[in-house]
């Protein structure tokens, strides 16, 4: 199959620009292919990142014709234009995933001591327990690839405010884990308040069980009323992505 | 030099980022060391960790106990196993595995009242297992890493990633004082200076073509730790798993799974259309074992008799409608890889489709103790890294079993060790030696010079070629020689040429080949030694077990560096 590729080469302190390759490739490939190829054949200094090649270390993430994926399972297609997410670039494709996890955690609360956690366990109704495990399962089915973060419009990873949506979903986590404590009114608050309910964070989320959605559907609940405000004013919200995804 | 480098001090180095490095860092943390988590890739918690089913064996079944899964262990590793290590892991595993839970990870259970069997979301008996011991959960092992990573970001345990170790450093007295790692993301060089050192540095999934392990886990840490002289075993036992994808290439080699868990209804079929396992293993045609079932794939392929792309096909029309649902269930990113690569009629085996055996699992490594020690002073391993706990052929569920036990234990021994130990005299100077030699080949100009990836895929396809689920003498001497050609004559004209050393791929495949390729050697070598068959160690012109190799094989440093072989009595007191 003959493909045209457009391809993002640049540095933080350099103009970017596009290099554009014509290449013939088989039908089966997927988009990382094509960027293996390219650093074989074409570019020896083109930066990617990838560990797995099977959607599960979410490192391969990037815009390619502008939709946010993951490049190990987004299939070729003749002409294609890829780009990096929109978060602080390293080089080429490659964003600087280390910035964001540290900005997140700088809001990570510390770890406590949990040795009573069965007994509290013991206490617990059948339907909050069942309701719990669900939750903490779907919540930890996300694999961190920050197509999210990318998409949120109040991140910036130099604000120290809100964490973006990763930061989000990890602090929702945390709360909705019965073996830890749950988060504080501020914390929660923070969240409530700093998210606007626009939905753009999970609508691209590449994980299947949608953790993001469910993270987005729990804040919603929150008693905090400006949450309420928030996602019944945002131009979308959580209940129209979920149709759209 | 161009390239910079800086200097770190800390008390303990982690050097490997998957769920026994991670283990081990956070049991060192509390215990009050200052330690520093270097890791090669950029994911929270990765390696061999994020890539595995999260199916791990335990002892919760009624009427099983540590002394039945020992046994077993030691039947399926075919006895040249650890006693020691064995019987820890096999003792351990339960009160291991449910200590998870205190780092910010909820198991996948039915409810939260039991501990215990009954509350396991599901229970299954894999082969070779005496009771039904496998703890399987929805997120395969997505949970285990979340909670791993947690703790270790909210410990405040400072995290190098995407660095990559390329020598450890030891003082004038044979004591671990440092190691040399290079920042692919900064393209600079650290000089880090520690009492201990805990490798957790995995597998060696990379040095072959097709692979289910991911693509860091190149085998350059058995390089390392060879260099600085500790002792290696059992290098020669790899493990293949059957059925993996065979496109596309960049999934090639991935892992779908055995027939065990497709279900009774499963057939394999070569290229003319016929159904082959009950020429391996009569019994059990495709419910063999792992290492026969690869060998089998293997040879239909190898000998022609596969698909015209080289494949065997599995059909498994006719399943049971509630075990292609466990398997959904059970395999949530199998099965969408499956669907995603063959289609949904046959992602959900109403169409038969292809797939190849692939590499695995690594059982042999770094030399422990039941302290996780090494030879050296100060340095540490755990892990598939290190050899011992698997022998000869790894069971299902035991990788986890294994680095869930023993990771903390590690983190304990470093720890143990550390807070005694005097300072060690780190020589600058020498480290600062040491950073030239790895960066001088990097700078070097050749004409009609080799790209490191293209020197990379040699030693891939030499080693694949020659040293996979079936052997053969011959095979293996030309592997030796054609490594040792690598090494001494396209090695030497090994050039970089992108400029930028920001993430740099190239660079980090220069900084692997050479230590890919002294890893190679030593499965090869230790392949070559061991002349019979036994577990996933198959030759075919010594195809049966033969009772006087009931030995390990053990390589060593030389005075002159070079490799020395010797076998060495199984470790352990025999139980009783």
């Amino acid at each position: 199959m003959k493909v045209k590729v457009n391809i993002y080469k640049g540095t933080p302190d350099s103009k970017g620009k596009y290099v554009t390759y014509n290449m013939d490739v088989p039908p089966t490939d997927m988009v990382l292919d094509i960027l293996e190829k390219i650093y074989h054949e074409y570019d020896p200094s083109l930066s990617y990142r990838y560990a797995c090649g099977i959607a599960r270390c979410g490192e391969c993430a990037m815009l390619i014709n502008d939709v946010p994926c993951l490049a190990c399972e987004r299939q070729i297609e003749p002409e294609m234009t890829i780009r990096p997410l929109d978060l602080p670039l390293i080089k080429d494709t490659v964003i600087n995933r280390r910035q964001v996890f540290d900005h997140i955690k700088e809001i990570l609360p510390e770890p406590g001591d949990i040795d009573d956690i069965y007994d509290s366990f013991e206490e617990m109704d059948e339907d909050t327990s069942h309701r719990k495990i669900e939750n903490s399962i779907r919540l930890t089915t996300c694999f961190e690839c920050m197509i999210c973060q990318s998409m949120c419009p109040r991140y910036r990873s130099d604000d120290q405010g809100f964490p973006g949506p990763l930061g989000l979903l990890f602090l929702t986590q945390m709360n909705e884990n019965p073996a830890q404590r749950p988060l504080s009114e501020k914390d929660l608050d923070m969240l409530a308040a700093s998210c606007v309910g626009c939905g753009k964070c999970a609508r691209f989320c590449p994980a299947e069980k949608k953790p993001l959605h469910l993270a987005l559907e729990l804040l919603k609940h929150h008693p905090a009323k400006a949450v309420t405000a928030h996602m019944v004013d945002g131009k979308t919200t959580v209940q129209e992505v979920d149709e759209s995804v | 030099m161009k390239i910079p480098y800086e200097k770190l001090t800390f008390d303990i180095v982690v050097l490997g980022g998957g769920a026994a490095g991670s283990l081990a860092a956070i049991r060192a943390k509390k215990l009050g060391a200052n330690v520093a988590f270097v890791t090669k890739e950029s994911a929270l918690v990765g390696g061999a960790t994020i890539m595995a089913g999260g199916g791990t064996s335990l002892t919760q079944s009624p009427g099983d106990n540590g002394d039945v899964f020992f046994k077993d262990i030691m039947k399926s590793g075919q006895q040249i196993n650890d006693k020691g290590l064995v019987h820890m892991v096999a003792d351990n595993c339960m009160k291991a595995f449910y200590d998870l839970e205190n780092c910010d990870l909820l198991l996948d259970r039915d409810n939260l009242k039991h501990q215990g069997s009954a509350s396991m979301h599901t229970v299954k008996q894999g082969e070779g297992h005496a009771y039904p011991r496998a703890y399987l959960d929805r997120r395969e092992a997505l949970g285990f890493c979340h909670g791993l990573a947690k703790t270790i970001e909210r410990l405040q345990i400072p995290r190098f990633t995407e660095t990559i170790a390329v020598k450890i450093l030891k003082d004038k007295d044979g004591k671990l004082c440092g190691l040399i790692c290079y920042s692919v993301i900064e393209g600079k060089y650290l000089i880090i200076e520690c009492k201990a050192l805990v490798m957790a540095t995995g597998g060696l999934g990379a040095l072959y073509e097709e692979t289910t392990n991911s693509t860091v886990l190149s085998g350059t840490g058995f390089a390392l730790a060879f260099d600085a002289g500790t002792e290696l075993k059992d290098m020669e036992m790899v493990q293949f798993m059957p059925l993996c994808f065979p496109y596309p290439k960049i999934r090639r080699g991935k892992i779908i799974g055995m027939c065990s868990l497709l279900g009774p209804s499963v057939k394999l079929y070569n290229g003319l259309g016929e159904r082959y396992m009950h020429k391996y293993d009569p019994e059990r045609k495709e419910f063999t074992t792992r290492d026969i079932g690869a060998r089998g794939n293997y040879t239909e392929i190898k000998e022609g008799r596969g698909n015209p792309d080289g494949t065997i096909t599995v059909d498994n029309r006719g399943f049971d409608p509630a075990i292609l649902n466990r398997w959904k269930t059970a395999n949530p990113f199998r099965y969408r890889q499956c669907v995603q690569t063959y289609g949904k009629k046959a992602g959900n085996w109403e169409e038969p489709f292809e797939a190849i055996p692939a590499q695995h699992f690594f059982m042999g490594g770094i030399k422990i103790n039941t302290k996780m020690e090494t030879g050296i002073p100060g340095l540490f391993a755990v892990g598939e890294c290190t050899a011992g706990v698997h022998g000869a052929n790894r069971l299902s569920g035991v990788a986890f079993a294994e680095i869930f036990s023993l990771g903390p234990i590690a983190g304990q021994s470093a720890f143990d060790y550390f807070k005694d130990a005097e300072a060690p005299k780190f020589d600058d100077k020498a480290a600062e030696a040491a950073v030239k030699a790895v960066e001088k080949p990097l700078e070097r100009h050749v004409a009609n010079g080799c790209r490191p990836y293209e020197i990379k895929q040699m030693i891939q396809h030499v080693v694949s070629m020659n040293l996979g689920p079936v052997r053969v003498g011959p095979e293996i001497e030309s592997a030796i020689k054609e490594l040792e050609n690598i090494r001494d004559n396209i090695i030497p004209k090994m050039y970089v040429s992108d400029g930028d050393p920001r993430y740099s791929r190239e660079r980090l495949d220069a900084l692997e080949v050479p230590l890919m390729v002294e890893t190679a050697l030593m499965v090869a070598k230790s392949a070559a030694m061991r002349t019979e068959s036994r577990g996933s160690h198959y030759r075919t012109d010594y195809p049966d077990k033969d009772p006087a190799w009931l030995r390990n094989v053990v390589i060593s440093r030389g005075k002159d560096g070079g490799m020395e072989l010797r076998t060495e009595a199984v470790a352990g007191e025999v139980q009783a």
